[in-house]
């Protein structure tokens, strides 16, 4: 994935914060997505401004984890939301 | 008992009142589907004569043709489709009548007033646990459909007294009574042949169970998260779409106001209806015994 991408997520999702989770209702497939705390974290670096580096800096400053292991997170966990429609293309 | 009101032309007509919805079915008083119908409804109350929902049905060779409301279908169906189209037909115009309701598809259940409901895919087993449950105290409600309404924080089960539709049979000891009706594909308990009460009122619901099967694993209970039911939970509501922000807030809602649990199911039904009611007496959540 290109570090330089800046990812968007798709304007037609309703997201509600139930404790430490987050649910994204895709009303395009119709489907609820749980978010961890992490990758709720990443969701909402996907402002369409902050680029996939940016992101993995983000969160690797956060967490305090070896670099390979933040961009291999963040990259898997952005393959997600892409597989599971909640990112614009 | 049957809400047989009039019989014209060799033309039986039946009426039923379910909450605001009130349907009648008309068709050949002799037909073994026909009869199905009629038996699957005959816990319901009787409605007045004039229905909103008129449900014809007329046996063509081999197959039937519904008329809904003096609209015929596009298509006819099979004798043993007959049962799930009547259904589909009639739960459509519930939720029409009921749009403030939140229709999930699940069993509902009854026990030392509190209310359950048993949650999960189709084939999950929601049905067979709900027959088996009725020999444990538990007090029926409705099956395959639970329309829940909101009072005062708390989320009420309405019940649909209609018979329990089973895909396989259970094993011992619940084998099925005399009165099941079988379809060749399913078998349906009507109400006044289960081993347990119909529960008549409304009902606040304190417990869910998601249903899952497995063939080899004892049967087990996990309590969920308000995230994880809410997740769970989403899918099963039929008329999401006619809630506010597509009925996630409802699904969220009933998450936080209800004490859910994963609830893995095995061949051993006692052992799981047993489970089960130690967690509808648990306040914990905690289900061992």
């Amino acid at each position: 994935m290109n570090g330089e991408i800046k990812p968007m997520v798709r304007n037609n999702l309703t997201i509600s914060k139930v404790d430490e989770k987050l649910l994204v209702l895709n009303e395009e497939t119709n489907q609820v997505h749980q978010l961890n705390a992490t990758a709720a974290l990443i969701f909402g670096y996907c402002d369409g401004s902050t680029t996939v580096t940016e992101i993995e800096l983000r969160i690797g400053t956060q967490f305090e984890v070896d670099s390979n292991i933040v961009s291999h997170d963040v990259k898997q966990t952005l393959d997600n939301f892409r597989a599971n429609q909640l990112l614009a293309d | 008992m049957r809400n047989a009101v009039s019989t014209e032309a060799g033309l039986n007509r039946s009426t039923y009142q379910f909450g605001r919805t009130s349907f009648s079915l008309s068709g050949p008083g002799d037909d073994p589907w026909f009869e199905l119908l009629l038996e699957n409804f005959a816990a319901l109350d009787q409605a007045d004569v004039a229905c909103d929902l008129n449900i014809q049905i007329l046996v063509d060779g081999d197959g039937y043709w519904l008329i809904n409301n003096s609209v015929p279908a596009t298509k006819c169906i099979a004798g043993h489709d007959l049962l799930y189209e009547v259904e589909g037909v009639v739960v459509t115009q519930a939720q029409l009548a009921h749009p403030e309701l939140i229709f999930l598809h699940a069993a509902a259940l009854w026990f030392e007033n509190q209310g359950c409901l048993l949650v999960g895919n189709s084939g999950a087993g929601k049905s067979t646990l709900c027959w088996a449950l009725s020999h444990f105290g538990f007090n029926y409600l409705s099956d395959e459909l639970a329309p829940l309404s909101q009072y005062n924080g708390r989320f009420l089960a309405h019940p649909y007294r209609h018979a329990i539709c089973l895909k396989q049979e259970p094993a011992a000891p619940f084998q099925l009574p005399e009165g099941v009706l079988d379809s060749g594909h399913t078998w349906h308990i009507p109400v006044n042949v289960l081993a347990c009460s119909q529960h008549r009122e409304l009902a606040p619901i304190s417990r869910i169970f998601f249903v899952k099967h497995s063939r080899s694993a004892a049967p087990e209970t996990t309590p969920l998260t308000r995230s994880a039911a809410a997740h769970q939970l989403y899918p099963h509501i039929l008329n999401a779409l006619a809630h506010p922000a597509k009925g996630l807030p409802a699904a969220i809602g009933i998450a936080t106001a209800v004490s859910s649990f994963a609830l893995t199911t095995s061949n051993d039904l006692d052992a799981t209806c047993k489970l089960v009611r130690q967690a509808m007496r648990s306040a914990s959540g905690e289900t061992q015994e």
